[in-house]
């Protein structure tokens, strides 16, 4: 399990193969593709991934480690707003992590 | 920029060996192909993070591949056993499993010796890598060719 920093709560961040699919769903099948191919998105893409990848993390982190799970997407956008561009950096990394193949 | 689909590849790769066609796999596709190949349940499948479930494929082909190599030395074994009544080892006849069958993975595990003396060819290409910013295989595929070619003789 991954941790993220949020308002100096370590929040747990997970994502497994069903976040992938909401992922999908949330992005479109091609972005998805590209995304997934490590193919260069367009900057709203890139926005909107990183939203999407902060919601869906959060959420199958907190049902992973069985704790409540309180944010609305509003909360996301602001929390991104706040951040900025090194916040969003900082979950992309994460996702990555999450999703590279060791080997 | 996020992720480089090896283990759909090599998914993909193996499928082409069972199905003898080259495809394109699509990702899910490629993916839920795991779900028979490591026996897991639809629950578990979806729980899984990405490189958890690379991590776990990776294992099952090691393990897989070291069991068929393991089983094929066994019946090399026992065939070579079998057939010791019949050969004439002191004519040169086989005298080891690696005698009766090569496999690929006997030459992997083929060390060549390193031959402690250089030739003149040798010592140039290292005094030249010394001067030289490496840059790359080339020098030392050039000494490992003389080398080969030193061990057959030529």
């Amino acid at each position: 399990m991954e941790y993220i920093t949020i308002n100096g709560e370590q929040k747990p961040f997970r994502f497994s193969l069903r976040g992938l699919k909401r992922l999908e769903a949330a992005m479109g099948a091609d972005a998805f593709n590209q995304i997934m191919n490590g193919s260069q998105t367009a900057f709203g893409d890139t926005i909107k991934l990183g939203e999407s990848v902060l919601f869906i993390g959060l959420s199958e982190g907190a049902k992973k480690a069985k704790e409540k799970f309180d944010f609305k997407l509003e909360d996301i956008e602001e929390l991104l707003d706040d951040g900025g561009m090194a916040f969003l950096e900082e979950i992309m990394a994460l996702f990555e992590k999450c999703i590279t193949s060791p080997k | 920029m996020y992720y480089k689909p090896k283990v759909i590849a090599q998914i993909a790769e193996e499928r082409t060996d069972v199905e003898g066609d080259s495809k394109e796999i699509d990702f899910w596709d490629s993916l839920l192909f795991l779900l028979g190949y490591l026996g897991l349940s639809a629950d578990e499948f979806w729980d899984f993070q990405y490189n958890e479930l690379a991590m776990r494929y990776h294992a099952y082909r090691d393990k897989r591949d070291a069991q068929i190599k393991h089983d094929y030395n066994i019946t090399r074994w026992q065939s070579w056993m079998l057939l010791q009544p019949h050969i004439d080892s002191k004519k040169g006849g086989m005298k080891s499993p690696i005698d009766l069958v090569r496999f690929d993975w006997d030459e992997e595990a083929k060390v060549i010796p390193l031959k402690s003396e250089l030739t003149e060819e040798q010592k140039k290409i290292i005094e030249n890598m010394d001067n030289a910013v490496f840059t790359g295989g080339d020098q030392f595929d050039s000494l490992v060719d003389i080398g080969k070619r030193q061990e057959k003789g030529l």
